[in-house]
């Protein structure tokens, strides 16, 4: 009879609970002696070893759930209802309960599953030869995973397009998303108006409306035609993509009350529906998005080009006029609170607009001019003997604001990070893979399947074996001959994000993990 | 540091070369049984796993998922089966005539060099590989009757044991050599290094393309420093 697996103890038979052996037979020894006392230890250590080999797995029949291998789909498909391994284990597909098979043949080796392929119960051997057959979970992945979960951890298979960007993270996108369900209807009467962000990817620039504040009462989104008109040029994402990629790099607005001056123009934005993000295929230097503000001539809108819109949105050409009347109408009441407030700043904050050669500056080039032209002005003359000469000293005294910063102006050597320049490298189909998202072991009772969040560490499995595939030998580069290049660790560790990485080294059964450790330089600034 | 062979029980007194394999070769019907799939050998019986361990002296390494606590609150107990074995003491059992290697698929190709015999190991000039040369060397050590397991935790290829792995402390690192070339000097001092703070001696083994392989055993002079 093969494998240690195949017979099935009923819950009256199990051995009694006892304790592990620590080592049998207590101390070890450094060197054979021949002693009788040695061979006796011996002997009994083979026979503990024999007996935990051979100690059946038990299992409770009336717990079992039934499941059943699909080998064209590579899962598992549970028949009988899951048992509490449903919280951080499985998916549901088309209605049904399923497994992934290192899942499945975890469970099967708790005892908590019992496998059945061509209505036949796999024993635990049949089960690692039929299941671990797959490119994506070899026996090492296996190996790893089974480990982790005896750990406690949560363990998930790795998937890129869930991976937010860094674009995306700098939004802060994945915590609001998580946070509003909802997009907020709330209107605050300040004098800019809220940013609304709903769950969507996509944002699309509106014209830009001047002014303290729309219309009181009016709700944002409402039928103000100005908003829904389409304007000449829309940048519109209206092909499917893939859900990876970054967003459009239009500049937000957080639309935060202290941000923003109350004269600075404001843009307004909103999102829209969308099934994927992709690069943005406009060039916007040719594209021209018409001012509407008040004190711009530009009341008329061409009617857009058809080609541009979807085909149930018309589109019209409209002039504005009148509509533009009709803003600034209401007077502004500010609270008692607000108004005291505003006093208070106003005696030393002053809008940048209020400059009359800001407002001569047409760009952001030139106003970048200007801004370097009065910091000149600022610079106090700098002593001829160490300036004009050939070489000159390495620092300007206002540059430098503590010891810290000196160091850091004359140092050689500067310190680097493992992503540095890591976004400039090309995709390389050769590159690692990461395997499984690691979620804390403390986490499970908050653990959500369907939104596990960010996890603990990524894992990524590398093994010594040289698989034999169709087409030849495939030998995977494997730490025994070389540990990655400097290139190939920053590009997983881009693709895994702001979350740790850890390398699983997998010799045969034996498995350590390494991970790379930020180490800064200690600065000596104290003297 | 000194070099020599004096400090491996087991090492000493015998002539270089000579292979004792410890068992006879059984009947095929009684051998136990591994299975190799995608250049993993697994063996799944309790019986094979016990006479691997005990008559053979392969140790491999126990893989299975450990129950969990007993429906009493027991303690979880160790690894189980089934006990996964390197390629190179796969190969020494098969060579042998200890254990039988049987592909789980049939499509699987035989992996290159294994079936060679002593004839073309004589024939062979060309740099040979690392597993061949840790094969080699695994085959030298276990034939003289050590105990061999993973020497990953101390950063070498075998742990050499005089005896039962469950009854000794390792008395040596073995080190296979990575590449024909030289090694740094500094590489060699690192793990001469390890050795002395675990109180183990360091093993160098060669497994030369032509001639037997033969193992240089370094020992930090505590005494001179």
């Amino acid at each position: 009879m093969e494998g240690g697996g195949s017979r099935r103890l009923s819950t009256a038979e199990q051995p009694e609970a006892r304790q592990a052996p620590r080592s049998p037979g207590g101390q070890k020894d450094s060197l054979p002696g021949g002693s009788a006392r040695q061979a006796e230890r011996l002997r009994r250590c083979c026979e503990e070893q024999w007996r935990l080999l051979c100690e059946e797995r038990p299992e409770r029949p009336g717990n079992l759930v039934k499941a059943e291998w699909k080998p064209e789909q590579g899962i598992v498909e549970l028949k009988s209802p899951a048992g509490k391994f449903w919280h951080t284990m499985g998916f549901s597909e088309r209605g049904k309960q399923c497994l992934l098979p290192e899942e499945a043949l975890y469970l099967l080796e708790c005892g908590s599953v019992q496998l059945f392929y061509r209505d036949v119960a796999l024993s635990i051997q049949e089960a690692y030869e039929t299941l671990l057959c797959q490119e994506a979970m070899s026996l090492s992945h296996y190996q790893v995973f089974s480990h982790l979960k005896q750990l406690g951890y949560i363990v998930l298979r790795f998937d890129p397009s869930t991976v937010p960007s860094p674009y995306e993270r700098q939004l802060n996108l994945e915590s609001h998303c998580k946070s509003s369900g909802k997009h907020h209807r709330k209107r605050r009467r300040s004098s800019s108006p809220w940013l609304h962000e709903k769950k969507h990817k996509v944002y699309e620039d509106l014209s830009e409306v001047e002014g303290t504040s729309s219309k009181d009462g009016d709700d944002y989104g409402d039928s103000i035609p100005m908003d829904e008109k389409p304007l000449s040029v829309q940048p519109k994402e209206s092909d499917a993509g893939s859900a990876e990629g970054e967003s459009m790099p239009v500049p937000l607005d957080t639309g935060q009350k202290d941000s923003l001056s109350s004269s600075s123009k404001q843009a307004e934005k909103r999102e829209e529906s969308s099934t994927g993000t992709h690069a943005p295929r406009w060039d916007f230097t040719t594209i021209t998005f018409p001012n509407m503000a008040s004190d711009q001539p530009c009341t008329h809108l061409p009617s857009p080009d058809s080609r541009l819109l979807p085909e149930n949105v018309p589109g019209r050409e409209v002039d504005a006029a009148s509509w533009c009347t009709q803003i600034n109408q209401k007077q502004e009441k500010l609270s008692r609170k607000e108004r005291k407030q505003r006093e208070r700043e106003s005696r030393y904050k002053s809008s940048v607009n209020a400059d009359q050669e800001v407002r001569r500056c047409s760009n952001w080039q030139e106003y970048k001019a200007l801004l370097e032209q009065r910091r000149q002005q600022r610079v106090w003359k700098r002593p001829a003997h160490l300036w004009d000469q050939a070489v000159t000293p390495l620092l300007r005294p206002e540059e430098v604001t503590s010891p810290a910063a000196l160091l850091q102006q004359i140092s050689v050597l500067q310190p680097s990070h493992i992503l540095d320049g890591a976004s400039r490298l090309q995709e390389d189909p050769e590159a690692m893979k990461i395997d499984f998202n690691v979620y804390q072991a403390d986490a499970v009772s908050k653990f959500k399947k369907t939104n596990p969040g960010k996890p603990h560490v990524r894992m990524c499995v590398r093994s010594c074996s040289r698989q034999s595939k169709k087409g030849g030998n495939a030998v995977l580069p494997s730490f025994d001959e070389q540990i990655p290049s400097l290139r190939a660790l920053k590009q997983v560790t881009y693709l895994s994000g702001d979350v740790p990485l850890v390398f699983a080294l997998v010799d045969h059964g034996e498995i350590t993990f390494y991970s790379l450790k930020e180490f800064k330089l200690p600065v000596d600034v104290n003297h | 540091m000194a070099a020599g062979a004096e400090g491996v029980p087991g090492l000493c007194g015998a002539a270089e070369g000579s292979e004792t394999p410890g068992t006879p070769p059984s009947p095929a019907a009684e051998r136990p049984r591994v299975r190799r799939q995608r250049g993993r050998f697994l063996v799944w019986s309790p019986g094979a796993a016990r006479a691997l361990r005990e008559r053979h002296r392969v140790w491999g390494a126990l893989v299975g998922t450990p129950p969990r606590r007993g429906p009493r609150g027991g303690a979880a107990a160790g690894p189980r089966l089934p006990l996964q074995l390197r390629p190179e003491e796969a190969r020494a059992l098969r060579e042998s005539g200890g254990a039988t290697v049987e592909p789980v698929d049939e499509a699987e190709a035989e992996p290159s060099g294994g079936g060679a015999g002593g004839g073309a190991r004589a024939a062979l000039a060309t740099p040979l590989s690392r597993a061949e040369r840790r094969s080699r060397v695994f085959r030298a050590l276990w034939g003289r009757g050590l105990h061999l397991t993973r020497g990953g935790k101390f950063g070498g290829d075998f742990l050499v044991y005089p005896g039962p792995p469950a009854q000794f402390h390792a008395c040596a690192v073995a080190q296979c050599p990575r590449s024909s070339r030289a090694q740094p000097l500094g590489a060699l001092l690192a793990a001469a290094r390890l050795c002395a703070c675990v109180r183990k001696a360091l093993l160098l083994c060669a497994a030369p393309p032509e001639g037997a392989p033969s193992c240089t055993a370094i020992t930090w002079r505590a005494d001179l420093t």
